[in-house]
């Protein structure tokens, strides 16, 4: 048997998947809860529970921050969401937050008990939906290692003209901007590269061999 | 055994309400008046137009005249007929279970009565409010609606209005009736009735009438019931109209099945046949025939009973009437029982069964949705009174700010002019005066700046949370339910393997995975959940993966110092502006190559998109306005920032955003 805690702010849908699992002979559900504060307490009451469903959206701070905490509080305890959203770094930052399951509410009943049982077995579980937009997401991250830095046509030419041996001034009459226009460029390559002063920067420029 | 009574309350309502206002009111001679007339008359006209459509159920024409009456009052400024206008207009919203809008009618006819002073709509409202309760199944709200409809009627001193309390009270009976609390219901049935014979409407008589016989069939005293019924089918005799008398006789052929004289039940089913033919009652005939099957069933005219059931079932199955479906195949599955055809009857027994369920789960399912409807309606109703005060507020504060310019305007100009006149001759003075008039009116423009900037955000900002409000709701709400939807017939299925050859089931199933997905769609053009619960970083980058994986454009992305989490409406302002900025670049550039950078230092943030398209000239309005770029603009000042545009013909175009960023506290 295996005692289930539900946490959804929609009465409807906790009542729903309520008696949907409950309709499971292995399964159990000992409570329900609207929202974090009142999970914390029913748990803290000695609410049994070996696993904790979750709704992302809760009122507060969300089912990502209760996931956190309840991780630290309850170690033991397993947790998933049981959700509808699935956007990829939503679904990152839930398993981040340590979840180990991460159910869409759009799938079908049986792969609801599925991922129950396979979460309980000690094993992890996401909805394929859901992993597939968490791959997307993380395909769109930077790679660790430094990606090739480009430089817009503006910092270029100023980049150029630093090189020359103009000062802000001239660079500002030669281009009709403001001094301010050209410290900002100045400044935001500085960032770009990690640069502290516009010495490192002609350095690692020419390097990297940007201007040819 | 089960009348259907609800059928019998609501038509008999109308058709009180037709008979008092005139049955045969002919909607083409009023069309011919309406013609004529240019002045309030018309406004009367409209509504009794609307009015006669309504009560041939012809709801949509209904609407538009109504619709069209309320607003010709406002014009004309004339306002009889407007309360009751909207009050069937929210009828009308409630006969197509448009609950939401049917309370939004009947709250504007609320406010419009309380400006007017006008006292005397409210019990009809209140009637209505107790129907849309009714229908929503929240009986304890309905009951107390009908009750302060009929405490409002009964202190009206005009007797015309003291009698329409025979409705509240019908309505108040009907709920305590389907509580299963038949003292209280007769009892309000009998008060119906005593201010109907009062008033010696026979409409309504007979309305209170076939009440009170519905419980006494209820209760088990079927002999009084039966005299109630005989008493009716005699006063209904001189209507035009023998519905009622169609009920009386139905009522009847259920009490003599009861008492097993079949033989007088099918005569009455063939009566209350008879006259569902004669008029528009049509829908009602699949019920009849139903009893009528029954009947000869129990005096085992086999035969008969099974062509009249299978005539009925076909009739349900047109009106898609679930319980009719479910009674008929239970007679017919003990029939053939009781022919020996035992594969049949067990047939016809699953059948039943299933339909049984499935009225379980239709009804289930309503009143799901009821709550739901109820709960929005009331969350919807607050906002829309917290949105009211916060415009007030705002209006106030525009309007001060308007007087204090105003006023210091005025100010300026009387101390000016009383300078000039003082100091005429005093040159040095006059200067001085000149000075202090220019500082003046620069602070006057800064002030005028600053509201512009105030004006903007509060609309930027406006639409950036109605639109988040409106994605979360439907996310939220409605994905969740219809995710719920999806699992309940996904056990559905598991219970029922051979639902997966029915075609109807499973394309139901289809479209409801295509529906899912669409809904996600939309509500991420709406306000993506990403943005609102991860990040400006995360929305970017992803909106640009996109980009880059449908088109063939290469999008560089860099963004540096983006770590920590801007302001909401920042990060939502920023965001549309690299969506509408890159949709440009995909749109019109033909660019191949787009860099996206985003710096932010010192309280300070950059946005440089750039591409190496055709580019246009900046300074052509033509340009300006197709590229949404005032827009664009409009979101920079209503973040107190600037936005520039440079573009050079075949080298390419630089946009870019500059904003301040509040110190974070």
């Amino acid at each position: 048997m295996i005692n289930i805690f539900l946490v959804d702010d929609h009465p409807i849908l906790l009542e729903g998947i309520k008696s949907m699992l409950n309709g499971i002979s292995h399964l159990n559900i000992t409570g329900t809860a609207r929202d974090a504060k009142e999970t914390l307490e029913k748990l803290n009451d000695g609410v049994a529970a070996d696993l904790i469903l979750l709704d992302l959206n809760l009122p507060g701070d969300g089912g990502i921050e209760l996931c956190k905490q309840l991780r630290k509080l309850v170690p033991s305890v397993k947790l998933a969401f049981l959700t509808s959203s699935n956007d990829g770094f939503i679904v990152l930052k839930a398993i981040q937050s340590g979840a180990n399951g991460y159910i869409l509410k759009s799938v079908e009943m049986d792969e609801v008990v599925y991922a129950i049982n396979r979460i309980m077995a000690g094993q992890s579980f996401i909805s394929k939906e859901a992993n597939l937009a968490m791959i997307s997401a993380l395909q769109t991250l930077p790679p660790t290692a430094k990606e090739k830095v480009a430089l817009t046509r503006r910092e270029k030419e100023i980049l150029q003209l630093i090189l020359d041996g103009l000062t802000s001034q001239e660079m500002a009459d030669k281009l009709f901007l403001s001094t301010h226009t050209i410290d900002s460029h100045r400044k935001n390559m500085l960032q770009k590269f990690g640069a502290h002063n516009t010495h490192a920067l002609i350095k690692i420029v020419s390097k990297m061999k940007l201007l040819e | 055994m089960r009348i259907h009574l609800k059928y019998i309350i609501i038509s008999a309502f109308l058709l009180s309400a037709a008979g008092a206002w005139g049955q045969k009111s002919d909607i083409d001679s009023l069309q011919n008046l309406l013609n004529k007339s240019h002045d309030t008359g018309r406004v009367s006209i409209t509504f009794q137009i609307g009015r006669s459509y309504w009560f041939r159920r012809n709801i949509p024409v209904a609407t538009t005249y109504l619709l069209e009456a309320i607003k010709l009052s406002d014009q004309w400024k004339y306002y009889p007929y407007q309360i009751n206008a909207i009050n069937l207009l929210a009828n009308a919203k409630l006969k197509l279970q448009q609950y939401d809008s049917a309370f939004y009618y009947l709250q504007l006819a609320i406010r419009k009565g309380k400006q007017r002073k006008d006292t005397v709509f409210l019990p009809v409202l209140y009637e209505t409010y107790h129907n849309a309760y009714y229908e929503l199944g929240d009986y304890k709200t309905s009951l107390q609606y009908a009750l302060m409809a009929a405490e409002g009627y009964e202190v009206s001193e005009d007797p015309a209005i003291k009698n329409q309390a025979k409705f509240a009270f019908i309505a108040a009976g009907r709920i305590f009736r389907e509580l299963g609390q038949y003292d209280k219901a007769i009892y309000y049935f009998e008060k119906a009735y005593d201010k109907a014979k009062q008033s010696s409407k026979i409409l309504s008589v007979i309305n209170a009438l076939l009440n009170i016989a519905t419980v006494y069939t209820l209760e088990n005293k079927l002999e009084e019931s039966k005299k109630i019924y005989d008493t009716v089918i005699v006063l209904d005799k001189d209507y035009l109209n023998h519905e009622n008398s169609m009920y009386a006789h139905e009522g009847l052929g259920q009490i003599e099945i009861q008492q097993k004289n079949y033989n007088e039940a099918i005569k009455h089913f063939k009566k209350a046949l008879k006259y569902a033919e004669e008029k528009s009652l049509i829908n009602h005939r699949n019920n009849l025939l139903t009893g009528l099957g029954k009947a000869l069933f129990l005096r085992r005219d086999y035969a008969e009973a099974e062509s009249i059931l299978t005539q009925s079932l076909g009739l349900s199955n047109a009106a898609n009437d679930l319980k009719n479906i479910q009674a008929s195949y239970a007679v017919l599955s003990q029939l053939k029982k009781e022919q020996g055809n035992y594969d049949q009857a067990l047939r016809y027994f699953e059948l039943s069964q299933q339909y049984k369920d499935s009225l379980i789960n239709t009804e289930r399912f309503r009143i799901t949705n009821n709550l739901e409807t109820l709960y929005r309606t009331q969350y919807k109703e607050n906002q829309i009174l917290q949105l009211q005060s916060e415009n007030a507020n705002d209006k106030v504060v525009l309007l001060r700010r308007k007087q204090m310019l105003f006023i210091a305007g005025g100010v300026l100009m009387l101390i000016s002019f009383t300078f000039i006149l003082y100091y005429r001759n005093n040159l040095h003075k006059q200067l001085v005066v000149r000075k202090e008039q220019q500082i003046q009116s620069e602070k006057i423009n800064s002030l005028e700046k600053e509201s512009k900037v105030i004006a903007m955000q509060s609309l930027v900002e406006g639409q950036e949370a109605e639109r988040s409000r409106v994605a979360r709701d439907i996310h939220d709400s409605l994905g969740s339910l219809l995710s719920i939807v999806k699992l309940r017939l996904s056990v559905l299925k598991k219970d029922h393997p051979q639902l997966a050859q029915n075609d109807m089931f499973v394309s139901t199933l289809e479209i409801l995975d295509e529906t899912l997905p669409e809904l996600r769609r939309i509500t991420h053009n709406l306000a993506p959940e990403v943005l609102t619960k991860i990040g400006l970083k995360e929305a970017i980058l992803e909106f640009c993966s996109k980009i880059k994986t449908a088109n063939s454009l290469h999008v560089t992305v860099q963004l540096y110092g983006l770590e920590e989490r801007l302001k909401p409406t920042i990060e939502s302002s920023l965001f549309r502006i690299v969506q509408e900025l890159l949709q440009n670049v995909l749109k019109h550039s033909g660019a191949s190559e787009v860099i996206l950078q985003i710096n932010v230092r010192e309280e300070h943030l950059t946005l440089t998109i750039e591409d190496n398209g055709q580019g246009f000239d900046v300074n052509e309005l033509k340009n300006r306005q197709s590229l949404g770029l005032a827009a664009i603009e409009n979101r920079a000042i209503s973040l107190n920032g600037f936005f520039y545009i440079d573009s050079q013909k075949n080298v390419g175009t630089t946009a870019t955003v500059e904003i301040p960023l509040p110190v974070a506290s």
